[in-house]
């Protein structure tokens, strides 16, 4: 049981390294995998190993960024999933649940009409993704008491406002440049991170990851319902506000790069439950690196399949969908029949 | 001092009271017992106490301190709790459930082991050991109340308040739980504060030599805490329940028992 585990935890962390070879590797310019590590060693360091300039502009350049950024942007769309799942006692809600992802989608909207280009979509994406859920928490507070019910109330309501908002501004848009754009930004893709380093989205990123990894053992307990978590002894309204504090962070540093990418917040948790079980201390970690091999590979998938690229939302559900029926019959049902 | 002292506590959801003015105090090393009809309020009374409501009006005071001084670490080592009902969200190991009993002592970077280690003896001593490595989801009602039981067991506080904890049990898990709430109550002088509808269960665990005191709660009235016996008298119990009643003693069958006599269309 114990070394099955253990398995488990280095076959997930080879099909991370794994993916990121390939991703790295494949494309117009194919690069060799003897090629890639000494190639970002010479473009860091600048001491020669005897690659082609060409070969390290592209590796250190170009892919890397962009393989560096699949694995932060899938690993905290499955963290931020996964934590929303145990704190709201639903293994049906996603990192969408307190409208983060529609407020992100608005803001970038409303950046592209502004300033008629995508160059300022991801700061307003995220300021508007926190300005989401901040609203959710709000609506839940009217109602006196925060509980888990009227936050995923609050974060309906105001998600539904923001899809309407985002509608609206797609309707008046200039059909030909800005309303392709809209759309396209929401379909989800990394194809901007090479040209726009966002430190503040990695930050983001990083320190919401952080905090959900250091709150799992919290997770869990809140999972157990409101009432019983703190007669367990822990500080329910802290502990819920670092979860959502920490969910949010990163959910909104990765659709500010990458736009909204559904899915991966939903299906990568139960994905790692199957093979991991449901305590978060193990699930939240495990989650992440399925999360991010999984978005890495489709994301490669979708810069080489065709001459143009293929949004990356569309890939992961079509992808996603199919592999997750596999799975559920694969385990039938993983305990949840 | 009071393990539990209660004073003029008023509860209403909106404008429908629940209880009001209601006085009591549990002692240390006591088993309390709360009885009364389906929808009086015991519940409701036991979850203010532990804080997840808001009364209205009046005081609680646990281990002589006021329930809103102590923070949730604090009063988690003072009162633990075993809910009526539980809904079971993620399929959890039973052995990992147990083991949140003790998540208020575990730091960011303190070890697990001890923690499980704490979870698997509380499992041995309610002989649910086999139960550890299986998904808490799939235990049978009953399963699951012993393993609740077990996780404010791992608590370790030293009031545990229980909220009909009988209510799924078999009769052998009842004679566990029993002996195990004697067995906290006389021997680590634990306090115990449970609701019940099984008035047999406060005569069983007074015959076996514990400390009890009851007290019947009525259409939001509770009257003062008092022997069993006491509280158990026919005339008590016909207002109570509209039934005839009575205590006997069955040698045969290990001491007094309480009888509800069953006639149709009688019950006022």
């Amino acid at each position: 049981m114990k070394s099955r585990n253990k398995l488990k935890w280095l076959a997930a962390i080879a099909i991370l390294l794994g993916a990121a070879l390939i991703s790295i590797g494949v494309g117009r310019y194919p690069v060799t995998s003897m090629e890639i590590v000494p190639s970002i060693v010479q473009g860091l360091t600048g001491y020669s190993m005897g690659m082609s300039p060409e070969t390290v502009a592209i590796v250190v350049g170009n892919r890397l960024p962009r393989t560096i950024a699949g694995i932060l942007v899938g690993a905290s769309l499955a963290a931020s999933g996964c934590a929303f799942q145990g704190l709201f006692r639903n293994p049906l809600v996603s990192q969408g649940v307190l409208g983060v992802s529609s407020g992100a989608g608005f803001g970038a909207a409303l950046s592209i009409l502004l300033f008629s280009g995508t160059v300022m979509a991801p700061p307003f994406a995220f300021v508007f993704g926190l300005c989401a859920v901040w609203l959710s928490f709000c609506v839940a507070r009217l109602c006196g008491q925060v509980t888990v019910l009227m936050l995923v109330l609050g974060g309906t309501i105001v998600s539904s406002i923001f899809s309407a908002l985002l509608s609206l501004l797609k309707y008046v848009a200039d059909p030909y440049n800005q309303l392709a754009s809209i759309v396209f930004w929401n379909m989800g893709s990394l194809a901007s991170v090479e040209s726009v380093v966002l430190p503040a989205a990695v930050a983001a990123m990083l320190v919401g990851m952080l905090l959900l990894l250091c709150s799992a053992s919290w997770i869990n307990v809140l999972s157990m319902g409101e009432g019983e978590a703190a007669s367990l002894g822990i500080p329910v309204q802290r502990a819920r506000a670092v979860v959502v504090a920490g969910a949010t962070l990163a959910t909104a540093g990765a659709v500010s790069i990458a736009g909204t990418i559904g899915w991966i917040g939903l299906i990568i948790p139960h994905m790692a439950r199957f093979l991991i079980k449901s305590d978060n201390r193990r699930l939240l970690p495990f989650s992440m690196l399925l999360g991010a091999s999984f978005l890495v590979l489709v994301d490669t998938l979708c810069r080489t399949l065709t001459g143009a690229e293929i949004p990356l939302g569309i890939m992961t559900s079509l992808i996603g969908g199919p592999f997750f029926i596999y799975l559920l019959r694969r385990y039938k049902g993983g305990g949840w029949q | 001092m009071n393990a539990v002292e209660v004073q003029e506590l008023s509860f209403s959801y909106r404008h429908h009271p629940v209880f009001s003015q209601v006085s009591f105090q549990v002692n240390p090393g006591e088993i309390f017992c709360l009885v009364g009809p389906n929808g009086c309020g015991k519940s409701t009374l036991l979850r203010c106490i532990l804080g997840h409501l808001q009364p209205q009006a009046g005081e609680i005071r646990i281990g002589g301190k006021l329930l809103g001084e102590y923070n949730a670490p604090a009063l988690a080592d003072q009162l633990a709790y075993v809910p009526q009902s539980h809904t079971r969200a993620f399929p959890f190991r039973t052995v990992d459930v147990v083991a949140m009993g003790q998540i208020r002592k575990g730091g960011l970077f303190s070890s697990q082991k001890d923690q499980t280690r704490r979870a698997m003896t509380v499992l041995e001593q309610l002989h649910l050991v086999h139960l550890a490595e299986t998904e808490y989801t799939s235990l049978s009602g009953g399963e699951l109340q012993m393993v609740l039981l077990a996780r404010a067991l791992c608590q370790d506080s030293a009031t545990l308040v229980l909220d009909e904890p009988a209510a799924h049990l078999d009769l052998g898990r009842t004679h566990d739980l029993l002996a195990v709430l004697r067995s906290i109550a006389g021997e680590q002088g634990k306090t115990i504060l449970l609701s019940t509808h099984d008035c047999n269960h406060a005569l069983q665990l007074e015959d076996s030599g514990a400390a009890v005191r009851m007290a019947l709660m009525e259409q939001g009235r509770l009257s003062p805490g008092d022997t069993p016996l006491a509280l158990l008298r026919s005339d008590c119990m016909k207002q109570l329940y509209g039934m005839e009643s009575c205590v006997v003693t069955v040698p045969d069958a290990g001491g007094r028992h309480f009888l509800a006599t069953w006639r149709e269309g009688e019950r006022t």
